[in-house]
């Protein structure tokens, strides 16, 4: 079980859903690994077709490359359609939802274990539609 | 995981950085202040991401700086306790094992959170999984580079500077449970099922 960290008093715990006041508010999103991927591609490509030589950072690079092994959506269309899976389910906070796109478990058990705080929000039919649903566009992509 | 943070900040401009678009020259302003910076509370820094409002700018009196006052969405890299994330094995010490994502690779599993059963090989200087199946022992290896899953526990940010080996931002986590370790672990326990089936 992860501990709980206290800072000021306040418990974070993102198997309870409590996070830092800068997390939860509307203007914070969570990105997908894969849309991560895509965002830092795309800049990268439009460096490279300035005139002037651009230095990319080391870290821009490590980050491209983490992105890259990990991404599991490869296009926008794929994106899209994973997050409209997903949006139909409101009770799911941003945060569940980026974990189970970037996690990709095959089944509630294991979607439970590594997003605990799902456990008592949705039932496990449910939920394996979803990853059923999931699953299939990365199949297909 | 990765955020955008609503940040925001008063970017001065020097008579002789006018030669480009101002929003370009912000942005690049903002990357050289934040890129890879550890902000407390918020994260790491990665990359701007875009403009949410650029206020009407100034200039004070007796100097030829600009002060644009810009709010914007940066990408951050941070973690919460109670997250699991996919990463890799970095390096490995009798005290336990380094993970990392390439740009943050401070993600510390000390010995107590390893599977049960785990060794340290001085010769390698490796961590091995020593899973007891029934009658047999089988030893998995955790070898640098391999893609893990780890939960973290705890996130501590320094105050004040820190040396060159160390980080602002201290990441511990775990191993210890069914599902989380290397990922090749529990793929051959699937093939290993449909093997039998």
């Amino acid at each position: 079980m992860a501990q709980i960290v206290e800072k000021d008093g306040v418990e974070e715990d993102a198997a309870e859903l409590k996070f830092p006041p800068e997390f939860d508010k509307d203007g914070c999103d969570a990105l997908l690994i894969s849309e991560v991927f895509l965002l830092l591609d795309h800049r990268r490509k439009q460096g490279e077709q300035k005139e002037e030589i651009e230095d990319i950072s080391e870290v821009f690079v490590k980050t491209i490359d983490y992105c890259r092994r990990l991404s599991r959506f490869k296009t926008r269309d794929t994106i899209r359609s994973v997050r409209a899976i997903f949006s139909a389910c409101s009770i799911l906070h941003k945060f569940e939802v980026a974990q189970l796109v970037n996690l990709c478990p095959e089944n509630a058990e294991e979607a439970k274990a590594l997003v605990p705080s799902l456990e008592s929000k949705i039932d496990d039919e449910e939920l394996e539609g979803l990853l059923r649903e999931m699953h299939t566009k990365k199949s297909f992509q | 995981m990765f955020v955008l943070s609503d940040l925001q900040h008063t970017v001065k401009i020097f008579p002789e950085e006018m030669n480009i678009k101002m929003e370009d020259r912000i942005i690049d302003k903002l990357n050289a202040m934040l890129a890879n910076k550890v902000i407390k509370d918020v994260g790491l820094c990665l990359t701007f991401y875009d403009f949410i409002k650029i206020d009407p700018s100034y200039i004070p009196q007796g100097s030829p700086t600009v002060y644009v006052p810009v709010q914007f969405r940066y990408l951050v890299f941070v973690l919460f306790p109670g997250e699991v994330i996919d990463c890799f094995i970095r390096k490995a010490t009798r005290d336990g094992l380094y993970l990392g994502v390439g740009f943050y690779d401070s993600i510390f599993v000390p010995a107590a959170n390893l599977p049960e059963g785990s060794a340290f090989d001085e010769n390698e200087q490796q961590w091995n999984w020593n899973f007891k199946n029934e009658d047999q022992i089988l030893s998995y290896g955790m070898e640098t580079n391999t893609e893990t899953r780890v939960l973290i526990e705890n996130i501590t940010y320094k105050d004040g500077k820190v040396g060159k080996n160390s980080s602002v931002m201290s990441v511990t986590g775990t191993i210890n449970t069914p599902g989380l370790g290397c990922l090749s672990w529990w793929q051959d326990v699937e093939e290993e099922q449909e093997a039998k089936e």
